[in-house]
């Protein structure tokens, strides 16, 4: 390497902290407040992962994940999930069509998951099996139907909103499918300040808009710099040994673990920290992560993926407080 | 590579190893003052309050001595054995420095031909302009280290102090200092009109001081009568030695307050009524009298101090353990049965 390639990284890195800024900024735009959560949204969505919008009706989900697609010129879909989806809603299926030729074939009519950005409303209200159908296309990036293997692209994000409200008849998402959302966000009610920002931009006269810059091409060529950026043992580490501690069988876990924790988070809780901990170093003008860019990106990697025990349930212990706790504890030690 | 990296990969190499040899002088600093305070704290409690077990203060000197010199070795070899790796000092200096893993990250990632690593590089060069490792690190006392640094000097202040008090006269504590560090010094009394000066005796075998009184009035006492021994050559307590210090203690006498050895006192204020000093006259005279071939026990200047001695003595509260010591003062002032 010389040091044009050196000038060619900078460069790259300027356009993504560029893009970065933008969609933000368009999203602050629309959507008001909570300036946290739209950058852990942005860095999920850099990172190539799937993030969990949890918060009550009206909240601005919809909103938000819709604005980043329009921000980004990305193809956006939206699936209004319901007991009744079914997977091939999801996925799309083989339909059979009269040819130019005047015969009939069967053609693979793409759902709504062949997007950029596929917003999943609600998504335990549909049943297990559609769930599934998600599953292999937010792992794996690709569908199956009918034995043919269809690809989906990059970029390709799922963000799945849930209300925490109304449980009934709803089907909680498995641990095996929660593990693959990169992120699960928590999206808060407004502040009153918030509220009237909110009320002045949507009861006027004018409508706030997004003016979109940059496309498909230039995300794609920018999702490769965040995995060559740099981390150190010592904070490669740092995230490896949260993980561990969070799981009440190691000898790392704080009491809290054992007490409230039946099964901590899985390796890809690990690779979400590292991954959101590059994008945050790379977002400061680094090439490295740091343990600081680890510490912020904790909670929103791991509060899916401890799964409580018993009196973890019934006492309604906060992962939150869980993962200050195991926080603390290995920075203790 | 090119020059730009060579040269971001020196200056980080340069910090680095500044910052090595500063945190092993950091080290050093911290382990010696809390061992040199620790060793102060025991030379000085050998030295005062070791007379008993160790009764040379030559000894008690260099096992102080000894002690200061262990401490300073060991936190010498403790800060050699802690020094850090060039991934720890690069990661200390981060925190200190709150560059955020630059150091760490780039020392990681050495030279590489990789352009990231270079950038990494190039950050961390970048935030070493003027980097000064002494200001970066400095240099940090234990919080140990004071109220180790204020006992060291608390326990002899309280020493000079209790031997004071049980004087009533502050240079007689200052002089029982003295006397047990060995110290050749001069106080002047606050008394008897005198100096007090604490004889150096750094090869006493008893400990037992051999304070005399410089008196200004131009009276010489005589420190030892002839045909006796001193202490210090016969290794058992003399009693003409405590004979003076008692007649040291006696402020009001004329004597002149002198230091006196601690061992042996009796810890009896009402000694120093003029009493003790008469007894120690007495055995002054008793001691020219067995030189002169005897017959002072008869003259009236014998016997007007030995009833003086005696009627002092008589009103004393000896504690228990000073009583074998009282007896031997008797044994000291009363005349030979023989004569």
């Amino acid at each position: 390497m010389t040091s044009s390639s050196v000038e060619a990284v900078e460069a790259r890195a300027a356009a993504f902290r560029e893009c970065f800024a933008h969609v933000k900024h368009e999203i602050g735009r629309v959507f008001v407040g909570q300036p946290e959560l739209v950058e852990h949204l942005l860095v999920c969505f850099f990172c190539q992962g799937h993030a969990l919008l949890e918060g009550a009706p009206g909240l601005g989900k919809t909103l938000l994940v819709r604005t980043l697609a329009e921000a980004v010129n990305l193809r956006f879909s939206r699936v209004q999930c319901t007991p009744d989806l079914m997977p091939a809603d999801v996925t799309g299926t083989n339909i059979l069509i009269d040819t130019p030729a005047g015969g009939r074939e069967f053609t693979f009519e793409r759902g709504p998951i062949f997007a950029h950005i596929v917003l999943a409303d609600e998504i335990n209200r549909a049943t297990p099996r559609t769930q599934s159908a998600f599953l292999e296309a937010m792992q794996e990036g690709h569908v199956t139907v009918f034995g043919a293997t269809h690809a989906i692209g990059t970029p390709f994000s799922v963000f799945a909103t849930e209300n925490p409200i109304e449980m009934e008849g709803t089907y909680p998402l498995p641990e095996a499918q929660l593990d693959r959302f990169f992120f699960k966000l928590a999206v808060r009610p407004p502040s009153v300040d918030e509220l009237s920002e909110i009320m002045a931009r949507t009861t006027g006269v004018q409508d706030a808009s997004v003016t979109p810059r940059f496309g498909p091409e230039d995300i794609r060529s920018m999702l490769g710099l965040i995995r060559h950026v740099k981390i150190a043992d010592e904070t490669m580490r740092l995230a490896l040994r949260v993980v561990s501690a969070t799981h009440p069988d190691s000898a790392d876990a704080p009491p809290m673990v054992r007490q409230y924790v039946r099964y901590g988070a899985s390796p890809r809780g690990a690779q979400a920290i590292v991954l959101a901990a590059k994008t945050l170093g790379l977002l400061a003008g680094r090439y490295h992560a740091s343990a600081d860019d680890v510490r912020r990106v904790i909670e929103p990697a791991l509060n899916h993926r401890l799964i409580l025990n018993f009196h973890g349930e019934m006492e309604r212990v906060p992962r939150a407080t869980i993962l200050a706790d195991v926080m603390a504890h290995v920075d203790a030690r | 590579m090119t020059s730009t990296a060579r040269a971001d990969s020196a200056t980080i190499t340069d910090a680095l190893a500044r910052s090595q040899r500063r945190i092993v002088a950091v080290e050093f600093w911290r382990g010696a003052s809390v061992a040199l305070a620790a060793a102060i704290i025991a030379g000085e409690v050998t030295i005062i309050f070791g007379t008993r077990l160790l009764p040379s203060v030559s000894v008690r000197w260099a096992i102080a001595l000894g002690l200061l010199a262990a401490a300073l070795a060991t936190a010498a070899i403790r800060a050699v054995l802690r020094r850090p790796t060039v991934r720890q000092t690069a990661s200390i200096v981060d925190r200190r420095l709150g560059l955020a893993d630059r150091l760490v990250t780039a020392v990681q990632f050495p030279g590489q031909e990789d352009p990231y690593a270079q950038l990494v590089e190039r950050d961390a060069a970048a935030r070493l302009a003027g980097f000064n490792a002494a200001a970066a690190l400095p240099i940090e006392t234990p919080r140990i280290a004071p109220a180790a640094v204020l006992l060291a000097i608390a326990i002899p202040i309280v020493f000079v102090l209790t031997a004071a008090w049980q004087r009533r006269d502050w240079t007689l504590g200052i002089s029982a200092l003295a006397s047990r560090a060995g110290l050749d010094i001069a106080v002047p009394s606050t008394a008897g009109g005198s100096i007090t000066r604490t004889a150096a005796a750094p090869s006493s075998s008893t400990g037992v001081s051999a304070a005399r009184p410089v008196p200004r009035s131009g009276v010489e006492l005589s420190p030892r009568p002839a045909g006796t021994t001193d202490a210090r050559e016969s290794g058992r307590p003399n009693t003409l030695s405590m004979v003076s210090q008692d007649r040291n203690r006696d402020g009001g006498s004329g004597a002149g307050p002198a230091a006196a050895s601690d061992q042996h006192k009796t810890s009896n204020p009402s000694a120093r009524g003029g009493g003790v000093a008469a007894g120690a006259l007495a055995t002054q005279l008793v001691g020219q009298s067995r030189a002169n071939g005897g017959g002072i026990e008869n003259t009236p200047a014998y016997r007007a101090a030995w009833s003086r001695a005696q009627s002092a003595v008589a009103p004393d509260r000896v504690p228990a353990d000073r009583r074998v010591l009282v007896k031997h003062y008797f044994a000291a002032i009363r005349p030979s049965e023989h004569e």
